[in-house]
């Protein structure tokens, strides 16, 4: 494949750029540095094999790209790109569509990467490639031709052996060794959390042991227990047996009568209580009666009287309330007093005598009296507004009367305008003087004259000479003068050289027709006749000798003859052969003369054909000489001649040209000054009265001005005053309608509510807060006199009816209430005294039936126990009192002993429990009771120390079991087992991990060797051609180098093997490149080959590396096209030299040039 | 025959250790060590729950290896609550416990039946009417039928035939007790509670009885994924009316395979990850059990060589443990890198070394003289961890396995190889 052109749009900094490359084999894209040489290759790039998603060169607008090439076959494609999510492929390949699937198709179905890594060159990895020659085997250098470099494989080889070696070696530390170690440490601790079997079985048994002892401590326990219970029963039941021994003797010693018994004692017992407690309650009930009876006595008093006891009891109560009402008259006389004052104030502060009806109906509103208030305040407002507009009215007046007595003075109204246009016209003509006096200057001067003379009169057909010719630049016109005078040397050189050549020739020839002459003496005829005879001679002799007779018959001397004669012959075909060769040493030199000659000839012949295109460029440069001057309106002289002139020409033409700008702004100067001095004359008609120079006339201005000045603010101020004036009256006017019309709203409210209509608005919230407070004054006395009158009528009416009652009970100088106060205690404490004694009375009656009833209840008590008494009187005979109260005491005692003898007998059945009392009291009376406590104690102690054997027991279980409990909910075990499980399964990780590295070298190291094997023969056959080529013949081989392990050497061309790592830098890039140059063939001697990419690669070669490099380039395989990126003149220039068309596009100037031009254009630029 | 329930289990492996898990807490490395026990728990709370009449285990109850007696007397522990329930208890061993340590403490209450290894056994449970038979095995490799001396059916009642078994024929395990469906059902039991295979089988093997397994209990790798638990089985007169699944695991695996081809950046993979996790988190979160995922990153992706970069595939992993478990009680067991290069050299005419190396894998692929050479290069590191490395069933330690699994691994070395390869060229 070779690429005909690319063009890229919006990729980086290229808006559009095009690679035109027209299937050259060799193209130099140019760019100096930051030209965009990165740029350009990596668009080139990806023109070919796609845009990738992420792109650092996107600009924002639709990156596309066009390709054009043409296939080994000679089919011609073209597609287009544009950068999409998947890009957008359109094109043709022959007569065939082309869509993006096709692309791979088209380059080999290489990608990007494989693409760069078998086709592209870069500096970095050309240093990379040599760098890796150094310690590389041959295999690895060979495949490293197809792979970007042997570094790459190196690289990969050295990075699987390191993650290998991190992961695992046999010796030294590794993840994995590191890892079965820890394993091993978790394996032995997890032996040591296991329980084993043996552990549990003897827990079990100790278990099972302590269980039983446990169970023998409790029977044990519960038997002694049992022996206990029974002693201290015996022990407990001891003393009572004792006690029930006593009280059975007691009750022996005890005679009681019969009947007696206990029914007796407690019915007697009942009724003796009775007797008692009633005899008590009459007691205290007679002492009560009496006390009651003495305080009845003590109440005893007259009634009060008893008809007056209603008014007493209501004088009484009105008595404490006389002194209020007595204060509260003489308050409101005060209030009354005062109201009547103020209602004076009001009426004097309202202006009248006596409020109208309208007036004591009037009520305001508050929203109302904010609208009076409004009123008031807007008229105040309003008058003092008015009164001061008058006094300022009044003032402006004046002044304007004032003003209006001075008089103006007639000047024009537009000064400004004429001082600036008399200023203008005055700078114009100064101006225009200054530019008459430097035109004048410039066009009297003698040099510009003599110039201009001199320029016409070198011009035989010279018009009026102009400035504005269109005459070729004196640098164009020193160029062709440099062309023309180049042609000429090189025609003269030319002529010289043939003038030469001629000669030579001539002498050539000369000598030619001497050698030709010397070489004419021809002795080949001779030596074939020498030849003849001597052949002729041997037949004879051959003749003879094979005829025996005749053999027989020749004589030695005969044989002698013949010999001397063939010797003879022999020495002088010698001596020919001699001449011969001397003949063909002149022949030699004349075919090397009548080649000088025709060499001559065809220098010569070169020559004329150089003189030839020599005078046809003469005539090209003749023809551009006059070309140059078609325009002007003479015949050019010659350019030698013209060349001095076209010098003077600028020089004068530069004058004549400043002169007519400086004429026409003359003339445009004069226009200005008499349009200036019309518009004068326009806005000043009587500036001719003022003939004088323009200083006068601004002097007259100046005056104007300052006349102006003052009587422009006089004018102003009477403007000011005038309008002020006006304004003032309108106000004025404003402000008494206002007023006006205030005034009639406030008449029509004074007379909607029959108001005075004298009243002021001023003060009308003043008059109608006086109205409001004189309503509330006649109220208040109006209230005031009706409470005052009915005061005096309460207090009449009481000291009246006190003054009746004191007049029938004839009471002392007292006040009335004091009386009505007096008489009513004295009423209410005989009240008091009625009630007591009518309750005590209700009370003496009622104690006096009960003790009458208390006292028959006791009489029967009596009664009942005289019965008793008198029952055991008639079985035991007469008793008296103190006998009879004795034997109820023994019958009492022995009732009592009974009882606690019972209780006894019970607390012994409970001992007994379920034993017969019997034989309970049996085995109590075999023993004693200090038997029995020795007893007692013996059963606690051994208890004790059965309870001990017991708890040991119980604390045994419990701790066994909570032992084999821990070991059956520890999960110490599990954990440790599941930490173990989680390192082997990081170690399956690792061991995966380390295996497919190992694989991964395994594979990297048969693949290189497999290749290595496969296509060595031809990689290094192309390899020695191409090292040779870029070495210029210094190396010629690469080998094997002997006896090592598959590492190589290099061969010179002396035949010595050197080491690669022994070479120098330089060498060994040239040794790397000639094995991807190998490989690249290789490849493309059996597939479509694509374009090879080579960035900057010879930045470290010295020139005559470059040129090599370069021509080995040129004379790579014709389908191999190679697009050559660097930013080197000095590449450029060596490629002009070696292949002068070869094309190169130029970066920083977007132009596609010839290697030729490319650098004649930087001769020029340098 | 009323209404009676009993509760089928198996392979609970007591203690057997779960693969470990990136990035964990103590409380879930805790749930993690503890799962095994957690899914007896959770059975014998279920059959108390249930009131089912009996539990039967058919076999491997305690994991071989684990040697700590104390699982045992745990075990008896639990099993004792269901006798205070009058729940019987009827098991058998298989190739687990066959010689198991934790299993030689246990001192079985009454009520619970470890069937003998010696001959078939049968327990009668009169109140409930059901006949459990079996035989346990008596040591780890038992390749009799163990089904054939198995008695006949007890007319009148449930028959419930017990028996740790591979059946015959299964690919994947190793060949015990192997029986045939047929012998099976000659023996006229209503249902055999099968052990071993450590898949349930959703639906029976027979259409005339139930034969099926319940599976484990806990799965312990990515290779026994989804849900495990145990069956509990409802019977009225005689004939199986529901079979119901209740789940005992604790933590559930999945294995989820993200296809990277889209993916641009590093960064885009968790979000691929979570995009692909959600439907399994709220599968698991409904259930209330933990998910452990491996993930398979798979396809053709530019981020191939960057995946195969030991420290950014540790980073990424755990980036990806992080985000997973933000997504709920959800965590990564792994990550394995099954991607390809995006761009392989796909052209065969292609003459460059990248050629060869597909050439040279295809011939150790076909080559077993090759493959040979290639285990002598392994044998150093296989010697030295063989141990370990077989605790854990590590494939190319197994015969079974490890002719394909050297096989995978070549590929992985090759897309390795080329991903490195490429990358360094474009370095």
């Amino acid at each position: 494949m070779k690429l005909d052109r690319i063009i890229l749009e919006n990729f980086g900094v290229y808006a559009r750029q095009k690679f035109q490359f027209d299937g050259a084999p060799l193209v130099l894209v140019y760019g100096p540095n930051e030209s965009g040489k990165t740029t350009a290759l990596n668009g080139l790039r990806q023109a070919m094999f796609g845009f990738p998603s992420r792109n650092n060169y996107l600009t924002g607008k639709p990156m596309s790209a066009e390709v054009f090439g043409k296939l080994a076959d000679g089919s011609v494609f073209q597609f287009s790109r544009k950068k999409a999510r998947k890009d957008e492929v359109s094109g043709k390949h022959g007569p065939r569509r082309l869509e993006a699937e096709d692309l791979p198709a088209l380059f080999s179905n290489m990608d990007l990467e494989s693409y760069q890594q078998l086709f592209g060159f870069s500096l970095d990895e050309l240093r990379d490639g040599e760098a890796s020659l150094k310690s590389a085997k041959l295999s690895e250098a060979l495949a490293g031709g197809g792979m970007g470099g042997a570094s790459l494989l190196q690289h990969v080889r050295d990075e699987l052996t390191s993650s290998a070696t991190m992961l695992y070696r046999s010796r030294g530390s590794s993840q994995i060794g590191t890892l079965l170690n820890e394993i091993r440490e978790r394996q032995d601790e997890l032996k040591s959390l296991q329980v084993l079997p043996q552990a549990v079985e003897e827990l079990r048994t100790r278990l099972r042991l302590a269980a039983e002892r446990g169970e023998q401590a409790k029977t044990q326990y519960a038997e002694l227990h049992k022996q206990l219970t029974r002693a201290e029963k015996l022990k407990q039941a001891h003393p009572k047996r004792q006690e029930l021994l006593r009280i059975d003797q007691a009750l022996t010693a005890i005679s009681v009568p019969d009947g007696v018994d206990a029914t007796f004692i407690a019915q007697w017992s009942d009724y003796a209580q009775q007797q008692t407690n009633l005899t008590n309650a009459v007691q205290q009930e007679q002492t009560k009666l009496s006390q009651e009876q003495q305080a009845v006595g003590l109440l005893a008093g007259s009634n009060v009287a008893s008809e007056h006891s209603a008014t007493i009891e209501s004088l009484g109560h009105q008595a404490a309330d006389i002194p209020k009402l007595r204060s509260q008259l003489v308050e409101l006389k005060r209030q009354h007093d005062e109201a009547e004052r103020s209602r004076t104030r009001a009426l004097e502060t309202l202006g009248i005598s006596e409020p109208s009806e309208a007036m004591l109906k009037l009520s305001v509103s508050v929203p109302k009296r904010g609208e009076l208030e409004g009123w008031a305040a807007a008229y105040e407002r309003t008058c003092n507004e008015l009164l001061s507009i008058t006094a300022k009215l009044e003032s402006t007046a004046d002044q304007l009367s004032r003003m209006d007595d001075s008089s103006s003075i007639d000047i024009p109204d537009n000064i400004s305008t004429l001082t600036a246009l008399v200023t203008e016209i005055r700078d114009e003509e100064l101006a225009t003087d200054e530019l008459i006096e430097s035109v004048c200057e410039k066009c009297e001067s003698a040099e510009y004259e003599i110039s201009g003379a001199r320029l016409k009169n070198r011009l035989s057909d010279c018009p009026t000479l102009d400035y504005s010719w269109p005459v070729p630049g004196s640098q164009d016109v020193a160029r062709f003068l440099r062309n023309f005078e180049e042609q000429q040397r090189s025609v003269a050189q030319i002529e010289r050289e043939i003038q030469r050549l001629e000669s030579e020739y001539a002498t050539s020839e000369r000598e030619l027709r001497d050698l030709e002459r010397d070489g004419e003496r021809s002795t080949w005829g001779e030596l074939r006749q020498v030849a003849d005879e001597r052949d002729q001679v041997v037949s004879n002799w051959l003749d003879d000798l094979s005829e025996p007779l005749i053999a027989c018959s020749l004589t030695p001397e005969q044989q002698k003859l013949r010999l001397q004669q063939l010797r003879l012959l022999f020495q002088r075909s010698d001596g020919l052969l001699q001449q011969i060769v001397d003949t063909a040493e002149i022949l030699a030199k004349i075919t090397q003369a009548q080649k000088h000659l025709q060499k001559i000839r065809d220098d010569i012949s070169s020559l004329r054909q150089q003189l030839v295109q020599e005078s046809s460029r003469r005539e090209e440069l003749e023809q551009q000489w006059l070309e140059a001057w078609k325009n002007c309106p003479f015949t050019p002289l010659a350019p030698d001649l013209m060349s001095s002139w076209v010098v003077e020409f600028e020089s004068w033409s530069r004058v004549a040209a400043a002169l007519d700008i400086e004429r026409r702004k003359l003339v445009t100067r004069r226009a200005t000054i008499k349009q200036l001095r019309s518009e004068l004359i326009d806005q000043w008609p009587t500036v001719i009265e003022f003939e004088a120079p323009w200083q006068g006339l601004l002097n007259q201005l100046e005056q104007w001005t300052q006349v102006a000045r003052v009587s422009q603010s006089e004018n102003t101020r009477r403007t000011a005053v005038q309008s002020m004036h006006t304004e003032l009256e309108q106000r004025h006017a404003l402000l008494t309608k206002e007023k006006l019309e205030l005034e009639l709203v406030y008449q029509q409210w004074l007379a909607t509510n029959g108001l005075p209509t004298a009243w002021p608005l001023a003060q009308v919230t003043v008059l109608v807060d006086g109205v409001d407070r004189l309503k509330r004054d006649l109220q208040t006395l109006s209230r005031s006199e009706t409470q005052i009158e009915e005061l005096t009528e309460r207090l009449d009416v009481f000291e009246a009816k006190v003054r009746e009652l004191a007049s029938e009970s004839e009471a002392g100088a007292f006040a009335p209430e004091t009386l009505a106060e007096r008489w009513l205690t004295a009423l209410q404490s005989s009240r008091k005294d009625a009630a007591e004694r009518a309750r005590l009375s209700a009370s003496i009656e009622h104690r006096t039936s009960r003790l009458e009833e208390m006292k028959t209840r006791l009489a029967d008590i009596e009664s009942r126990l005289a019965g008793l008494s008198a029952s055991v009187v008639d079985a035991h005979g007469e008793l008296d009192r103190a006998a009879f109260d004795a034997l109820m005491e023994r019958a009492q005692q022995a009732t009592q002993l009974r009882i606690e003898r019972n209780e006894i007998s019970t607390s012994i059945e409970i001992l007994a429990g379920k034993e017969s009392v019997e034989s309970f009291l049996s085995a109590l009376a075999e023993v004693d009771e200090g038997q029995i406590a020795l007893q007692v104690l013996e059963i606690k102690r051994s208890l004790t120390q059965c309870e001990a054997e017991r708890q040991q027991a119980d604390q045994d279980v419990g701790a066994l079991s909570s032992q084999l409990e821990q070991l059956a909910k520890s999960d110490a075990a599990q954990r440790g087992g599941q930490r173990l499980h989680a390192l082997r399964g990081q170690l399956a990780e690792l061991s995966e991990q380390w295996v497919v590295g190992r694989l991964a070298q395994e594979l990297l190291s048969r693949c290189i060797d497999r290749f290595a094997v496969d296509n060595e023969p031809v990689l290094l056959q192309l390899t020695h051609q191409f090292l040779s080529k870029l070495t210029g013949g210094r190396y010629t081989s690469v080998e094997y180098a002997a006896g090592t392990d598959g590492s190589f050497c290099v061969r010179n061309a002396r035949g010595e093997a050197i080491e690669p790592s022994k070479l120098s830098t330089g060498t060994r890039e040239q040794l790397y490149l000639a094995i991807r140059m190998a490989f690249i063939t290789h490849y493309t001697e059996q597939h479509e080959p694509l374009p090879v990419l080579m960035d900057d690669c010879f930045v470290n070669f010295d020139d005559a590396r470059t040129r090599l490099a370069l021509q080995t380039l040129l004379g790579w395989k014709d389908s191999v096209q190679t697009i050559l990126l660097s930013c080197h003149g000095r590449v450029v220039q060596q490629l002009a030299d070696l292949a002068p068309d070869t094309p190169v596009i130029c970066l920083d100037r977007h132009t596609t040039h010839t290697a030729r031009e490319v650098v004649g254009e930087l001769a020029l630029i340098n | 025959m009323a209404r009676i329930r009993f509760l089928h289990a198996a392979d609970v492996h007591l203690d057997s250790p779960l693969c470990s898990l990136r990035s964990l807490d103590e409380a879930t490395a805790t749930q993690l060590h503890r799962a095994s026990r957690r899914s007896i728990e959770t059975i014998v709370q279920t059959a108390i729950t249930q009131k089912v009449a009996a539990v039967v285990f058919a076999g491997d109850l305690f994991d071989g290896p684990v040697k700590d007696a104390g699982a045992g007397l745990w075990v008896e522990s639990q099993l004792k609550r269901l006798v205070r329930e009058k729940i019987a208890v009827v098991l058998i061993r298989g190739n687990h416990d066959a010689v198991s340590n934790a299993q030689r403490v246990i001192h079985w209450s009454d009520g619970i039946y470890e069937l003998s290894s010696d001959a078939p056994q049968t327990v009668l449970l009169d109140e409930a009417r059901l006949a459990i038979h079996g035989q346990s095995f008596g040591a780890r490799a038992e390749s009799t039928d163990l089904a054939a001396a198995y008695p006949s059916a007890v007319m009148g009642y449930f028959n419930i035939g017990l028996l740790h078994t591979s059946l015959s024929g299964s690919s994947q395990h190793d060949s015990y007790a192997p029986t045939s469906i047929g012998l099976l059902e000659s023996k006229g039991y209503q249902y055999w509670a099968l052990g071993h295979i450590h898949q349930r089988t959703e639906h029976s093997l027979s259409d005339k009885c139930w034969i099926g397994y319940s599976g484990n209990t806990q799965g312990r790798h990515v290779r026994e994924c989804g849900a495990k638990g145990c069956y509990v089985v409802h019977v009225e007169d005689n004939h199986i009316e529901k079979m119901e699944f209740v789940p005992t695991d604790s933590l559930r695996w999945q294995l989820v395979s993200i296809d990277l081809q889209n993916a641009q950046r590093l960064s885009d993979i968790e979000d691929l990850v979570e995009d692909a996790l959600s439907p399994w988190i709220s599968s698991t979160r409904d259930d209330g059990v933990a998910l452990a995922v491996r993930l398979h990153l798979e396809g053709s992706t530019s981020l191939h060589a960057e995946l195969t970069q030991p420290a950014t595939f540790e980073r990424l992993s755990d980036a990806l443990a992080l985000r997973i478990h933000e997504l709920g009680d959800v965590w990564l067991e792994s990550v394995k890198v099954r991607t390809h290069p995006a761009k392989m050299t796909n052209n065969a005419d292609l003459d460059v070394p990248l050629k060869y190396l597909a050439l040279i894998a295809d011939e150790v692929r076909e080559d077993k003289k090759l493959q040979k050479e290639m285990w002598k290069e392994l044998d150093e590191l296989l010697k030295k961890a063989r141990v370990e490395l077989t605790e854990v069933d590590w494939p190319l330690l197994n015969d079974s396995e490890r002719d394909a699994e050297l096989m995978k691994m070549l590929s992985q070395a090759e897309d390795l190889l080329v991903s490195r390869l490429v990358r360094a060229g474009e370095a």
